[in-house]
């Protein structure tokens, strides 16, 4: 009767200890999930990026549901939404490296109306290549004036050449243009795009550079944007909007429909 | 008496210049060339691209070969070659809302098939596959939509296109994969398809 009753006490014991040890393990880790969505919400939104909110969509392994808040009032995005999605997957990428549960993310854009204008899941287990660890400290100001020097316009005119530092690594060049109209910037901007390129590609081989990322900003003469595009050699990805009657030709893309052709049913 | 001489002779050079006008209008817009099937009202496509054995001739640019959804906006996924590329690379690229996005993922070996993939999953959003890989789920894209197994060749039509397309599906209201099955043939010349079969056929030129 007695040996019956310590075992009883003994394994309840051994119970209570068990469960307040898979408590505090759940609650540790509630407690680090809390603190990667308060790390990456300060992550983004240092670098601009307009987060409304990050929701833990599932736990293990983590998936989060990241909210941008675009500036449009309608179903189409705003210029910098794209650059700001790209950006959030990328920092995402990046952020893995110190959560490893981190596994998958939806990234959703939503308008003014707090509707959904375009949503995206991925995987953030993504090839970087090349890894941070490889690149090397270079000078941005060397490396701006040897694009300044190499970068071939097509008779659109630059206004703006920059080099900095990114903080995963590398070096992110930001070039800023202005063309007179569309239909001036419909000529050039398939060549220019696959121009620049092969120019940053060649450059980094060649020339030693790290550009791991660039962007390009076109306006008209009114300073209305015409494009806004990032192009990211570590994730193998390009994001960008462009107006409505910006050429398609440099990129691939399906026929349009009768409709759109103006042709009708 | 004049005025009956001059005329024609007015709208001679009319037609002349309206013609030489339309012909460089023509020049500056036509940058892309198609070639393959398509086939409307789906859920999803998905088929085997090859690309070819031995590689292909690049005067300019490039091209892509792909399935996609289109009319609209459009979810793609298959593989591009450009000059300076030393091999094809797949990816997906996805235009919903006027955001663009073009990924790629690693390479294809010349000589060798993989399947692509993008469908409707039931909620307003569609899911792009690439080799059997979820590469991606994106919306909101409605159903149902047309769909294209094509060949694109980009700014120049001296580009060399020589692509297999095998097991050509589209997914059904009932989310059945069924062998393409419509006329929707497009091949913008000098570049052509072999028209046997709806579902499988082989794109080239020029």
């Amino acid at each position: 009767m007695r040996r019956r009753v310590i075992s009883s006490v003994l394994g309840g014991t051994a119970l209570v200890v068990v469960a307040g040890v898979l408590v505090a393990f759940l609650s540790g880790q509630g407690q680090a999930q809390s603190d990667l969505v308060v790390e990456l919400t300060e992550r983004l939104t240092s670098t601009g990026i307009p987060v409304k909110d990050i929701v833990i969509t599932r736990h293990k392994p983590v998936q989060l549901e990241i909210v941008l808040q675009s500036t449009s009032d309608t179903n189409v995005v705003a210029p910098d939404d794209p650059l700001f999605r790209h950006m959030t997957l990328r920092e995402c990428v990046f952020f893995r490296k110190q959560y490893p549960d981190l596994n998958r993310i939806k990234i959703v854009v939503v308008n003014t109306r707090g509707e959904p204008i375009v949503w995206s899941e991925w995987s953030t287990e993504r090839t970087i290549d090349p890894d941070p660890a490889w690149l090397k400290e270079t000078n941005n100001a060397d490396t701006a004036e040897l694009l300044r020097k190499s970068i071939l316009l097509h008779g659109m005119s630059l206004d703006a050449l920059d080099v900095s530092s990114d903080s995963n690594g590398g070096q992110v060049l930001t070039v800023e243009l202005s063309v007179q109209d569309v239909f001036s910037a419909n000529k050039v901007v398939p060549k220019f795009i696959v121009g620049l390129g092969s120019l940053i590609n060649s450059t980094n081989r060649e020339q030693g550079t790290e550009i791991m990322m660039y962007r390009v900003y076109l306006v008209d003469v009114m300073g209305q944007p015409l494009l806004k595009y990032v192009r990211d050699i570590q994730l193998s990805r390009e994001s960008w909007w462009q107006a409505d009657n910006l050429t398609r030709d440099w990129f691939p893309h399906p026929p349009l429909s009768p409709q759109e052709r103006g042709e009708g049913q | 008496m004049k005025a009956r001489y001059f005329a024609p002779r007015i709208v001679l050079v009319g037609v002349v210049l309206l013609a030489s006008v339309l012909a460089s209008t023509h020049e500056v817009l036509a940058q892309n060339w198609y070639a393959g099937n398509g086939r409307d009202n789906t859920y999803g496509i998905r088929a085997n691209i090859q690309a070819p054995a031995g590689g292909i001739y690049l005067a300019q640019d490039g091209e892509s070969n792909w399935v996609s959804t289109a009319y609209g906006d459009w979810i793609q996924a298959g593989w591009r070659y450009y000059v300076g590329y030393s091999v094809p690379r797949p990816y997906v690229e996805v235009v919903i809302g006027g955001s663009y996005d073009l990924d790629e993922y690693g390479t294809q070996s010349w000589g060798t098939a993989i399947e692509y993939r993008v469908e409707y999953d039931g909620s307003s959003t569609w899911n792009a596959y690439i080799d059997g890989t979820h590469r991606g789920g994106f919306g909101p894209h409605s159903v149902p939509r047309t769909v294209f197994a094509l060949s694109e060749v980009h700014n120049n039509s001296a580009n060399e296109l020589n692509t297999q397309f095998s097991y050509v599906k589209y997914r059904n209201s009932s989310y059945n994969w069924v062998f393409f099955d419509q006329n929707k043939w497009i091949y913008d010349a000098p570049y052509s398809v072999t028209q046997s079969l709806y579902y499988q056929y082989r794109t080239y030129g020029p």
